[in-house]
């Protein structure tokens, strides 16, 4: 026993860059715990994709991060997260989904108005009676499809929040 | 002081703690830790007033972290706290306590600012940087290990540089993992996620500058930055059309992220390597607005080593200048 301690000594000895190897083993099982990570961001790519915006009771678009200082890919982060679960949900109840590009704008209103809570809950106190002057706030989707060297739009109204 | 190696094996590869000189070290350990200081003041910002952790992560899952969303706790005690211990780390006193301190008023915040359920990746680089410091720090006080006080800052600096390379090659590895090795096929699909990047921008502000520029030298980078706005929409012009280039750019990307452990060849290596993140960076912070500051700090600090460049190149001008007086 000791025979193979004393090897497992002698080998982490020689070993170059153990800890380079350590920190990768740990970072991939680890997954996101800080300080650990996988770094998952832009690890594979869609022909899919989209972005966010919050716009105002005529749905004319605010400029949401000079009013809450938060900004649009962190209200995307809330709005994925939250799709995802919803889209669990979905699947448990027997419901195929393909992908979130598939899902209809009923199956997404969940994830629009916890997105847009969220943004309520989390933007600074101080920001919040500009915010409510928006009201109803409405959460607009805009797919992004890249189609023979070109990207197709399609905006889609998700949810409204008083 | 030159590019000499403590120990070095005979295949590539094997590059062991680089002999550097304890006024370098000093000069890392201060650089580090105002990258710490500056990375706390911003605290506050980001958890001060969070009511609570609704996705947990790391330490969160066990611990009950909102006390560390108390702003006058973060700018009062925490702060002093961490002036104390930082200076105790910058002096190489008191090492693992004071790491120990650092690890507290760092990790702890920052893990509650990522338990909110949005991910972000600025500051994993610092955090894992941090571990492997309080980690050998221990180590090496509990194991009472012999070697020079200098022996044991080299090798703390050594593993810092071993967690910087980790990070990228992990990035690496979840990259061809994640697309099952398919990763540079599909980044034609990279012009997607530009346009999503620029739309995002765009909406955020509404196309209104964050200030106007006041002087001169602000309308400069003002100047700049629409010419690099415009600049980022050519290229997603150009790799839209030639899906070819675009694989070719983005895959010099992963390459260079596998190449990352060639930074613990040496100094001179570890510079290059270093050198060519930082411009990587600046690249993915132009096209894509994803800005990594804090990584970019410590690659200047634990690869680049800027203090060892300006010394060499200083030496190399003073034996030219020699050399041609002696002509």
């Amino acid at each position: 026993m000791s025979n193979i301690v004393d090897k497992a000594r002698a080998f982490l000895g020689w070993m170059p860059l153990k800890v380079v190897a350590v920190l990768v083993v740990l970072c991939l099982l680890l997954r996101e715990n800080f300080p650990f990570s996988h770094f998952p961001m832009y690890s594979s790519f869609s022909r899919n994709s989209y972005y966010v915006y919050v716009a105002d009771a005529n749905h004319e678009p605010i400029p949401i991060e000079e009013i809450t200082s938060i900004r649009t890919s962190a209200l995307k982060k809330a709005y994925q997260g939250k799709l995802e679960e919803v889209r669990e949900g979905l699947e448990a109840q027997g419901v195929e989904i393909r992908g979130f590009q598939f899902m209809t704008p009923e199956q997404c209103r969940p994830a629009g108005e916890y997105t847009l809570r969220w943004l309520i809950e989390n933007c600074k106190e101080h920001a919040r009676p500009e915010l409510y002057q928006y009201r109803p706030l409405n959460f607009h989707v805009v797919g992004l499809r890249y189609e023979d060297r070109e990207i197709v739009s399609a905006p889609v109204h998700i949810a409204t929040v008083e | 002081m030159g590019g000499s190696e403590v120990r070095r094996c005979c295949c590539v590869g094997c590059c062991r703690a680089v002999a550097y000189e304890s006024w370098e070290m000093l000069l890392m350990r201060l650089f580090f830790a105002f990258v710490v200081y500056g990375t706390f003041m911003g605290l506050p910002a980001g958890v001060g007033g969070l009511q609570g952790q609704p996705d947990p992560m790391g330490l969160a899952r066990f611990f009950d972290l909102r006390f560390f969303a108390d702003r006058h706790l973060l700018l009062g005690l925490g702060r002093w706290m961490l002036i104390v211990a930082l200076a105790l780390y910058v002096a190489d006193r008191l090492r693992f306590i004071a790491l120990v301190i650092v690890c507290f008023w760092l990790i702890g915040p920052l893990t509650l600012e990522l338990s909110q359920g949005v991910a972000k990746h600025t500051t994993q680089l610092l955090g894992l940087v941090l571990l492997v410091q309080v980690v050998y720090a221990g180590y090496a006080a509990v194991a009472k290990r012999r070697g020079s006080r200098l022996e044991i800052q080299r090798t703390i600096t050594h593993w810092s540089k071993q967690a910087i390379v980790a990070t990228y090659l992990v990035t690496a590895i979840t990259k061809v993992v994640a697309s099952r090795g398919e990763w540079v096929k599909d980044s034609k699909y990279f012009p997607v996620q530009m346009e999503k990047t620029r739309m995002s921008e765009y909406y955020n502000r509404l196309g209104v500058p964050k200030e106007e520029p006041r002087t001169w030298l602000q309308e400069i980078f003002a100047e700049i930055d629409g010419w690099f706005a415009t600049l980022s929409v050519r290229i997603g012009d150009l790799f839209l059309a030639s899906p070819d280039l675009c694989r070719a750019f983005l895959g010099l990307g992963l390459l260079l992220e596998f190449l990352a452990p060639v930074a613990m060849l040496g100094r001179t290596w570890g510079s290059i390597i270093g050198m060519t993140l930082v411009v990587f960076h600046l690249t993915i912070s132009r096209i894509m607005a994803l800005h990594f500051a804090t990584n970019m700090e410590l690659i200047a600090i634990y690869l680049i080593n800027v203090p060892w460049l300006i010394f060499v190149g200083a030496r190399w001008m003073r034996e030219r200048d020699a050399a041609s007086e002696a002509r």
